[in-house]
């Protein structure tokens, strides 16, 4: 048990530890539960706000270990309470057992936590860059985190759909002309506007096109809206 | 529409600023005995490997506010809450560097989430409740003042030293105030029709610029 929570310390918390803890300088460090999963958060909190960070697989399997070691400790102790009769013992063990029972539950807090801030930040993406992921932002998905993004995706679509078609992602600020320069700032390539017609954008080009042909690149950082 | 999430944010289950403030570390003394507990604090003497009653450690503060419920521990308030800091903190709130260290009687510091875990520390402190919640309004007060004359003097700029010697909830409340004294400048010289390129796309462009960077560096050492 003991060599299971007491892991070999990645050097990440131990530097935390050295810096950020005032009482580690009189009393030896804890080998404490639920340092893993605060690992977890504090790598997507301390993040620039609403970028996804890599997604750090190992350290939840890790916390999902120590959970599954906990509940099995948690089985064990409940074992030993029916054979003891001692009620001083008796009690010994039910406090260990509500112990591990509350870290159990903060390693599930962080669990949560950390999956739903990080669907929250891509369902931003949704809406600022639109039905496809870029390919730096994919990089740091999970598969599970994919699968998610494409069914919100097509969730979106149908409901817009429903609504004739209106897409609801442009014009979140009110606009205030049909028409906008913009500036091409990569090679991006041919582009088909709505009516058909076809625009090859190439770098350093300027263009006039209609501000709701256009929003979606803005955003993505193909285009520079100018000023004239 | 954007929303902002204060770091005093209390007891929200998926907020992560919340989740930092309780893992701050507290000092606890056990009641009770915890069978088999003993490797959770490595100097306990327990031959059978039990944590005794009696063992001080420190807990952080998601665990000890549960113990302290269930009666299995008392909790010692920290330093930064006592009556040496609040006096240092009554002298003048706003020059006050909520992160770096304090020398004293023992190493202590104010935390970097002091509000926040002031407002954890505020029912476990029997006598001094008052006092600390007193201190921590007129703290707020007096350094508000600052970061409001901060964020509407020096908009468009980087203060990182600023940073470092603010709570977090300061730092937030910072980053609004300039934001939107921003807004208000763009909207006053009409420059709010412009459409502008995500904030997600610029960070993942600075983040593949970076290795780069440092593989040039690499080369130039060796």
């Amino acid at each position: 048990m003991r060599a299971l929570i007491g892991p070999k310390e990645n050097q990440a918390s131990q530097v935390y530890y050295r810096t950020l803890w005032w009482t580690d300088v009189q009393r030896p460090s804890l080998k404490m539960y639920g340092r893993r999963a605060t690992d977890l958060i504090r790598g997507l909190d301390r993040a620039a706000e609403n970028s996804i960070p890599p997604y750090n697989g190992e350290t939840v399997r890790a916390v999902c270990e120590e959970i599954k070691d906990i509940f099995e400790a948690n089985q064990q102790d409940t074992g030993r309470l029916q054979s003891q009769a001692d009620t001083s013992s008796h009690q010994n063990i039910l406090h260990s057992i509500h112990f591990r029972h509350i870290a159990m539950e903060r390693n599930k807090r962080c669990l949560v936590a950390y999956h739903y801030n990080r669907a929250e930040r891509l369902r931003s993406i949704r809406w600022n860059l639109g039905g496809i992921i870029p390919r730096e932002i994919r990089s740091t998905l999970s598969e599970k985190e994919v699968e998610w993004f494409n069914s919100y995706n097509t969730e979106l679509t149908n409901y817009m759909m429903e609504l004739d078609g209106l897409n609801l992602t442009v014009h979140q600020r009110p606009p205030k002309e049909h028409f906008i320069h913009v500036r091409v700032l990569l090679d991006y390539g041919d582009y088909e506007t709505e009516d058909g017609e076809t625009i090859h954008l190439k770098k350093y080009t300027r263009h006039v096109l209609p501000r709701t042909e256009c929003e979606h690149l803005i955003r993505q950082g193909v285009l520079e809206h100018v000023h004239v | 529409m954007k929303e902002f999430y204060l770091a005093t944010t209390h007891e929200t289950y998926l907020s992560l600023s919340d989740i930092m403030v309780t893992d701050e570390k507290v000092a606890c003394t056990v009641t009770v005995d915890f069978a088999g507990l003993g490797y959770i604090h490595p100097s306990s003497s327990s031959e059978a490997g039990d944590l005794t009653v009696g063992t001080t450690l420190d807990l952080p503060l998601w665990m000890a506010t549960l113990m302290y419920r269930r009666q299995y521990a008392t909790i010692q308030i920290p330093p930064a809450y006592q009556e040496e800091a609040r006096k240092i903190l009554n002298v003048d709130p706003a020059v006050v560097d909520l992160r770096k260290e304090c020398a004293g009687r023992f190493r202590w510091r104010f935390s970097e989430n002091y509000y926040a875990l002031g407002l954890y520390i505020i029912p476990f402190s029997l006598n001094d409740a008052k006092e600390i919640r007193r201190s921590l309004t007129s703290t707020f007060q007096h350094r508000f003042r600052k970061i409001m004359d901060w964020s509407n003097s020096t908009h468009r700029d980087t203060l990182t030293n600023l940073y470092n010697r603010l709570d977090r909830s300061e730092v937030q409340l910072l980053q609004m105030g300039k934001a939107e004294q921003t807004a208000l400048s763009d909207w006053l010289d009409r420059r709010t029709k412009f459409l502008k390129a995500s904030h997600l796309v610029k960070s993942a462009q600075s983040t593949r610029a970076q290795p780069q960077r440092t593989d040039s560096r690499k080369r130039a050492r060796f």
